[in-house]
């Protein structure tokens, strides 16, 4: 469509502004991060006099960075692994081999997308006692892929419909197995689909504070989340060590986002598309 | 094809049962209980739990009202400002994608932090700004009254989400075919017009999909009420799933959460519900 350049031109100016507004939080956040408290309160919209880092340092030791990054990853990584892997099976064999329990099974897992975690939470802290995994991360992961089979079932199963029947047959004429097939033909088919579900997860569980907070109730463990929670807890008001936390904190997820704005986008776009 | 079924199906199946189905059960067994989570004595004490919800005289009335309300705000504010910002965003702007990416870089972050950064904007921040340009609007206690920290939080909500209503709706204007729009235009239609009579239509199935979202992530609310207001102030700010965490982790009541947390899930599904079943037939009518 071909609009005047005034039009055009105050249209940009709009957005522009909106986009000044809806940045500066996190600007006024990361500026003030690099000055002393009593310059933080006295003149929150200047300018540091000079940027110093001696409140990253506080911050870094406060909150343990690099311990609260690891747990973060680890429980991430190992959430998201667990979930495609499970996922990606069910999907696969619920939709070649239709049974009276797939079809139950497959129905169950989509209802349970409108179950809130606040629903289960308590029984499921008793059932992780029961298992020996109460404040461990093992046991946070087993949530996670309970909780995230939903999602990841929903996405890979219309993957799994798009596939050629053709190849498999051909590979099991070849003499591959059913775990061969699966393993050599149908996951990699599946790698798209696999990738975008990956991202997407990663920034859930990254970002998720429910699931730790009442699962991984352990100092040692806490996740960024969970130790900025507790951080705010502590000292009310020390923006000096609280405003660079932040910083660091949302660093990782900022730079991803960066790196991978396109799929990230295209993958929120899919799951619509198919919802 | 036995064991097949069981190497594919068998550890989902079990992963679900253990993390879903039991809690799920269990959570309908205890919230006929008064168990306080600790004591081994569980007494079962019939409906009194709901009796006590729905009599108001445990909080969780108060806590829908308020997650009810601000549901209604946030999600109306959402999708309009979603739909502004990608109907600008599909012109031919410079710097179109950076920045589509501005607005949706508060979607990629947790509401927990969110809510901390816009603390320090509404104690520091506001003020500031008020103090510069001489505003009262701004140099109010953003978190100290009840009705300002309901737009506190609306704020937050709606700059966290805005950016998602956003994405799916590029995705629908951006499939409309561009023949159908300049033969409205040869047939004497105004942009305007054109926008409400022809693309907004059929953009419904996608307006459907982030209504849904919107919704239930509104009433499942939580992370921002923690971390921005805490429920106060005086709890008018406790959304369902704040009053539930602390029925059951601060005030030991255990019985009365889980039956709470049952009468959430039912809300849930009843909302959810209703606005599929509404957004399905008028796109149904339209299409």
């Amino acid at each position: 469509m071909k609009k005047n350049p005034v039009s055009m031109l105050i249209t940009f100016m709009v957005v522009l502004a909106g986009v000044l507004i809806f940045v500066a939080p996190l600007w006024i956040m990361v500026m003030n991060s690099f000055k002393p408290l009593n310059e933080i309160i006295a003149f929150p919209l200047r300018f540091p006099d000079e940027w110093s880092f001696d409140n990253y340092v506080k911050a870094w030791e406060e909150v343990n960075i690099p311990n609260i990054m690891k747990n973060t990853a680890i429980v991430s990584f190992s959430a998201v692994c667990g979930v495609i892997i499970l996922a990606t099976m069910t999907a696969y064999w619920a939709e070649r081999h239709p049974t009276v329990y797939s079809r139950i099974f497959s129905s169950a897992i989509l209802l349970s997308m409108l179950i809130p975690f606040a629903t289960i939470m308590i029984p499921l802290v008793q059932v992780m006692k029961f298992l020996h995994l109460n404040n461990t991360i093992p046991g946070a992961v087993l949530a996670y892929w309970g909780i995230g089979l939903a999602f990841a079932f929903f996405m890979i199963r219309s993957g799994v419909k798009t596939l050629p029947y053709e190849l498999e047959e051909a590979a099991r004429i070849d003499g591959c197995g059913v775990i061969q097939v699966f393993v050599r033909i149908v996951f990699p088919l599946l790698s798209p689909v696999v990738f975008s579900v990956f991202v997407m997860d990663m920034f859930w569980v990254w970002n998720d504070f429910m699931i730790p907070l009442v699962l991984l109730n352990n100092q040692k463990l806490s996740t960024v989340q969970l130790a900025i929670n507790r951080l705010f807890g502590m000292y009310n008001s020390r923006w000096d060590i609280a405003l660079p936390a932040l910083t660091m904190s949302m660093l990782p997820i900022i730079v991803i986002f960066i790196l991978l704005q396109k799929k990230i986008v295209g993958g929120v776009m899919a799951g619509a598309v198919k919802g | 094809m036995l064991w097949g079924n069981l190497l594919f199906l068998g550890p989902s199946t079990l992963v679900f049962l253990a993390v879903v189905v039991i809690p799920f059960a269990i959570s309908i067994i205890y919230s006929f209980s008064n168990w306080n989570g600790i004591s081994n004595e569980i007494k079962f004490v019939g409906l009194n739990n709901f009796n006590n919800i729905f009599s108001g005289k445990a909080k969780f009335l108060d806590a829908f009202w308020f997650t009810l309300r601000i549901t209604a705000v946030t999600v109306l504010l959402i999708n309009l400002l979603g739909i502004l910002l990608a109907v600008a965003l599909t012109a031919r702007l410079p710097l179109r994608n950076p920045f589509r990416a501005a607005f949706y870089l508060p979607q990629t972050m947790g509401g927990l932090i969110l809510g901390f950064i816009w603390q320090f904007i509404f104690i520091a921040g506001f003020p500031a700004i008020g103090d510069k340009l001489n505003l009262g609007f701004f140099t109010q206690q953003w978190l100290g009254t009840e009705k300002t920290a309901f737009a506190a939080l609306v704020i937050v909500n709606v700059w966290q989400n805005a950016g998602y209503v956003m994405v799916i709706m590029i995705a629908a204007l951006s499939g409309i075919s561009s023949e159908l729009i300049e033969s409205a235009k040869v047939d004497g239609s105004r942009p305007l017009n054109t926008f409400l009579r022809i693309k907004l239509p059929l953009c419904v199935p996608y307006i459907t999909v982030s209504l849904f979202w919107t919704i239930s992530s509104a009433l499942k609310m939580f992370e921002t009420n923690v971390s921005l207001t805490k429920g106060g102030p005086y709890g008018s700010t406790t959304s369902m799933a704040l009053n539930i965490y602390n029925d059951a982790f601060a005030n030991n009541k255990y019985g009365l959460a889980t039956a709470e947390a049952l009468v959430f899930f039912v809300i849930i599904l009843a909302i959810t519900s209703v606005q599929l079943y509404m957004s399905k037939r008028k796109e149904s009518q339209i299409l």
